[in-house]
């Protein structure tokens, strides 16, 4: 039987191609992932190699502190200790010669302690020396390079006041193959310059060298007896902690990418699934054959199986080695130069196991429906004459309707449970996809029912206007509603993923974008840089000075507790602008003055709050007060959720400093004018940045662009894969149909004719697969969005353009899908194809 | 009763057709020289043994398939040398079809089988004539059935109604009777030979059965690719007889 199986195989391998392809794909994309993991990794753990050279013993302080100065000396005087040094790191933005910020992405650079002892130095002087007076610095090598510093030039840096200071260059320095620092600017400095710059006073670590000789177990031992509280390791384990750290955030990619992979699995199940299923009605006289000459059900059921077993091995060799390419592409391509540095491409035993475990498990399982069917076959279908097809319509519409009413039931009552339900946000979130999730399965289930009505719905007015062809490919799209319905069922899958995606982002922007509008009648946004949140206080003071500037309101916020919940506090300086800002759904404006509260509703502190309750707020550093909450606003909050006056904040908070500040241009003064008085302040502060709204605006809209386009790519896999199913089952058809097709071509059919119908035929599925896939995905996009946004009504935006795009993109690529096999079809010779059973 | 037409005037003419299958040593001359007028207005059948090549010349005749040298012409038109899409055209317009079986497209009904070579050319029937061919054709009542709907007798008569339907220079039938019980392939043969007596329709049959060669007005016969006999207005026992000298 096996023979039999390896010989069928053989014979009919160009059959299988798609479902070998499908796999290589899907096992491809999970492989490549696991690739990249284990290489950026790897690359990883190399990077802090070079910050752990020579360090046989590091000391780290506990979470968020810092070691103090004499922990030095303490390590020192640890017997079997040779060399200590401390080393410190903090935030220092660098200048360019023009006075703007050297950056990465709006981050800062870091400056690093020089360090006393030169083995245990974390860098290598490739220029200069080392700096060891108070207004000596060296910069490392990209830096210098980006710049166009030379020794003996004097560059500025800013320190913690943000106010410039000069330091000459006296050395360039490296860190090896260390991208540790990631395109940061990293300024090396005296302990005593560092100290004076950045306010350091302690080390973020200290490492030693041991005494030759002397084991490394028993000295971080000793040393942990002396220095209780800090975290001890060894050389190696500290590099590895360094790179762990790194790899986390690795993880959490991977993560996402995988979800994406498994989507790919799946639309790869339906188009092997689909394969088996044609291939086995196909040849049902010989199943049959086979039955007469007494193969067992067993047997054919075997045979089938191993068949898919081979396609799935083979699959998933080849998914393998494109995985390795592609984890070795992303790595190059996304990390390098990037966050990771460059290494070779690691290949560990966890992405073949999964390969191989993927690709034959997503086979055989797809196989499975298909070689019961096989079993199913008469031995008495051998001799009987005539177009040997399996009747799918034996199959009874209530093994359909029945799981489909099921699931649908589930997934209805799920979402409508979440889309009610106000309780925890990501919780009724979770409700509605999953309702999602299982309505979308009773659709799959179903759509046998409707593909054929519908087809034949889509195809009705092009048929009236193109005659023959496109009915004739209506009527062929229409026989086999089982078949179609899995190879639409792919693109169902791939384009109703998009689409909700496309629709929650799209409304999310015109949600965010309809709050600045209504929200924030300002002009000009100034916020800090990422890494150091806050603005001086003199900003604003000096903003408020400028004539052409009508109205300067600083924001501040804090973190707090309300009875108990943690919230984020705010407060606005200026009460007419508070009100403004504030959409309250219940209770009046007229009523926020000192003593009072107005809370967002979406906040978890604020939940079963009302217009009336009283709140006590508590800060960390032990301020705390009773307030009236005065009214609710809906919405997601720019300015804190729970919003106090600005002499309640102060007495409060009497520490905080503006993180933003609202400014709006005085009337009748230009933009050109407004900006330039904005930016007369702002110039001297180069770790802040002034947005006008529109900017802002633009901003918001780009990176949702973004997140489309990225939540694109990952789904371009699916989406090929069920493109492939498409060219597939089309292929597969028209073999099926070889006679047919001749005889058309006989009556009358031109060569171009018959391509136009298969090719017809294949843009119906297309259409018909993307069209309920995108139905689906604007309910479910915009039913998910709903319960973001607890609370209000976000502005549904549907993006009419790009869904109408990616319709019109899904009917192009699946008739291109057709254009090999209707060639092949329309090339075929009459004669031979009339004579062909 | 029979309206014999002028011998001058061709159905369809073959002339020094030669038909080779593959080359070198594997070459198989199907057609070796065969020149055949086909008489407008009459039922020619074609016959021969297995292999002598009567589906080929059929095939050649019709412009399914491509000759190796000769010429083929339907009524007064050279078929030879056209492009493809000119030669489906000639097919569709000028030349009827009934094969042995998967005569008919399953997805379409009967009525939509018999328009399909009128719909593909963008006309409509002529509705009158459509009428009558579907009464002659006891086909009335199952127009809007599926072929798999139908019998065998019925399926072959919704072939002849559609090679019927658009009037052409002549309609080719292959082995027609071939799958047929002797009642349906009789009830079948009789519709070709009353479209020829009665419609002056051109009839080009091949068939291995000398019962359905007798239904024509002329038998031709075939061996080794080359044209060995011809027997005027025969019977079933003159065609066996031709056809036991061909063996012997």
């Amino acid at each position: 039987m096996i023979r039999t199986t390896l010989a069928g195989l053989r014979a009919h391998k160009l059959r299988l191609v798609a479902s070998a392809l499908a796999i290589v794909l899907g096992v491809g994309f999970v492989a490549g992932i696991l690739v990249f993991n284990d290489t950026a990794k790897a690359a990883l753990l190399d990077e802090f190699a070079r910050a752990a050279k020579n360090v046989d013993l590091a000391v780290q302080p506990p979470p968020d502190t810092e070691l103090p100065l004499s922990t030095v000396d303490t390590l020192r005087a640890v017997p079997g200790v040779s060399a200590v040094d401390g080393r410190m790191r903090a935030e220092l933005p660098l200048l360019d010669r023009r006075g703007r910020l050297v950056g990465n992405g709006g981050e800062p650079g870091v400056a690093i302690s020089a360090g006393t002892v030169p083995a245990l130095r974390g860098y290598d002087v490739q220029a200069g020396q080392v700096p060891s007076g108070p207004t000596e610095a060296a910069l490392d090598a990209d830096t210098v390079a980006r710049t166009g510093y030379r020794l003996g030039d004097t560059v500025t840096v800013l320190d913690r006041q943000q106010v410039r200071q000069p330091l000459t260059l006296v050395g360039i320095v490296g860190f090896g193959t260390s991208k540790q620092f990631a395109g940061q600017a990293v300024v090396v400095l005296s302990p005593d310059a560092m100290t004076r710059l950045t306010g350091v006073t302690g080390y973020r670590e200290v490492v030693a060298t041991a005494v030759a000789g002397t084991p490394v177990t028993a000295l971080v031992a000793r040393a942990g007896s002396v220095l209780p509280a800090a975290r001890i390791s060894t050389g190696d384990a500290y590099r590895d902690d360094l790179a762990n750290d790194a790899i986390s955030q690795l993880t959490a990619f991977r993560t996402v990418l995988l979800v994406f992979a498994v989507i790919a699995c799946v639309v790869s199940a339906f188009v092997i699934y689909n394969t088996f299923t044609i291939l086995m009605a196909q040849r049902v006289r010989e199943l049959a054959l086979l039955r007469c000459v007494g193969a067992r059900r067993g047997q054919i059921f075997t045979s089938v199986l191993l068949e898919s077993t081979v396609v799935g091995l083979i699959g998933a060799g080849l998914g393998l080695g494109l995985g390795i390419g592609v984890g070795y592409g992303l790595f190059s391509g996304v990390g390098v130069g990037g966050p990771l540095p460059s290494h070779a491409v690691v290949l560990t035993a966890v992405p073949i196991v999964a390969a191989f475990t993927i690709g034959v498990l997503v086979t055989v399982a797809s196989a499975v429906i298909p070689a019961v069917r096989a079993t199913r076959v008469s031995p008495l279908a051998a001799l009987r004459a005539g177009p040997s097809t399996m009747g799918p319509r034996t199959r009874r519409r209530m093994l359909l309707i029945v799981p489909a009413g099921l699931a649908g039931g589930v997934g209805t009552g799920l979402s409508i449970v979440g889309s009610t339900a106000h309780g925890d946000a990501e919780f009724d979130t979770l409700l509605v996809v999953a309702g999602g999730l299982a309505n979308f399965l009773a659709v799959l289930i179903v759509s046998p029912l409707f593909v054929g009505p519908f087809t034949a719905a889509l195809g009705a007015l092009p048929g009236r206007w193109f005659g023959s062809p496109v009915r004739l490919a209506v009527a062929n799209a229409r026989r086999n509603p089982g078949r179609t319905a899995a190879t639409t069922a792919t693109l169902m899958i791939g384009l109703g993923l998009m689409s909700a995606a496309t629709v929650s982002l799209s409304t999310v922007r015109a949600t965010a974008s309809d709050q600045l509008t209504q929200h924030y009648p300002f002009d000009y946004v100034v916020t800090p840089s990422r890494s150091t949140p806050t603005i001086p206080t003199v900003v604003a003071e000096r903003l408020r000075a400028q004539p052409g500037l009508g109205l300067v309101a600083e924001v501040r916020t804090s973190k707090a507790t309300v009875d108990g919940r943690d919230i984020v506090l705010g407060s606005l300086s200026d009460a007419t602008v508070a009100r403004q800002a504030l959409p309250l759904t219940t209770g009046s404006v007229q009523d926020f003055r000192s003593g009072s509260v107005i809370l967002y509703a979406s906040a978890p502190a604020a939940q079963g709050k009302h217009v009336g309750d009283t709140v006590s707020v508590s800060t960390s550093d032990g301020h705390r007060g009773t307030y009236l909450v005065v009214g609710l606003v809906a919405g997601r909050s720019q300015t804190g959720d729970a919003v106090l006056t600005w002499e309640d904040f102060a007495h409060l908070v009497p520490a905080a400093v503006d993180d933003s500040v609202l400014i709006r241009a005085a009337g009748g003064v230009n933009p050109v004018d407004s900006r330039a008085a904005v930016e007369s302040v702002t110039d001297d502060y180069p770790l802040v940045t002034v947005q006008s709204l529109a900017e802002w605006r633009a901003q918001i809209t780009q990176s949702v662009d973004t997140l489309i386009a990225v939540v694109g790519a990952l789904l371009a896999v699916a989406i090929i894969i069920a493109l492939i199913g498409i060219m597939n089952t089309l292929s597969l058809s028209i073999l099926e149909r070889t006679r047919e097709s001749a005889l058309t071509r006989a009556l009358g059919l031109t060569r171009g004719q018959l391509r136009a119908t298969l090719l017809a035929e294949a843009l119906l599925m297309g259409l018909v697969g993307s069209a309920v896939g995108i139905a689906f995905g604007l309910l479910y996009g915009w039913a998910t969005v709903r319960v973001i946004f607890t609370g209000f009504a976000p502005v549904v935006s549907i993006p009419v353009g790009p869904l109408s795009a990616y319709l019109a993109a899904a009917g192009v690529a699946a008739v291109l899908a057709a254009v090999l096999p209707a060639r092949t079809a329309a090339r075929a010779s009459i004669v031979s194809a009339m004579a062909e059973s | 009763m029979r309206t014999v037409s002028a011998p001058t005037r061709a159905a369809a003419t073959v002339t020094d057709l030669v038909k080779v299958y593959g080359a070198g040593d594997t070459a198989v001359r199907a057609l070796d020289g065969i020149s055949v007028h086909f008489g407008a207005g009459q039922f020619t059948a074609i016959m021969g043994p297995s292999g002598s090549g009567k589906s080929t010349l059929m095939h050649c005749a019709a412009g399914l398939d491509t000759v190796t040298s000769g010429t083929v012409s339907i009524g007064d038109t050279p078929i030879t040398g056209l492009s493809d899409k000119a030669l489906t055209r000639l097919r569709r317009d000028r030349v009827g079809f009934v094969f042995q079986s998967f005569n008919l497209l399953p997805t379409l009904t009967a009525a939509q089988n018999i328009r399909l070579p009128l719909d593909l050319a963008g006309r409509a029937p002529d509705p009158d004539w459509y009428r009558h061919l579907l009464d002659l054709l006891g086909l009335t009542d199952r127009l809007h059935h599926l072929p798999a709907q139908l019998s065998g007798g019925q399926q072959q008569r919704v072939a002849c109604a559609r090679a019927l339907l658009s009037r052409p220079d002549v309609i080719f039938a292959d082995e027609p009777t071939g799958n047929l019980d002797s009642r349906s392939g009789a009830a079948v043969l009789d519709i070709l030979r009353n479209s020829v007596r009665e419609l002056g329709q051109s009839i080009v049959m091949v068939t291995h059965d000398p019962s359905a060669a007798a239904y024509a007005d002329r038998v031709i016969l075939l061996a080794d690719g080359r044209l060995v006999g011809e027997l005027a207005d025969p019977t079933a026992d003159r065609v066996l007889d031709a056809l036991r000298e061909l063996g012997a």
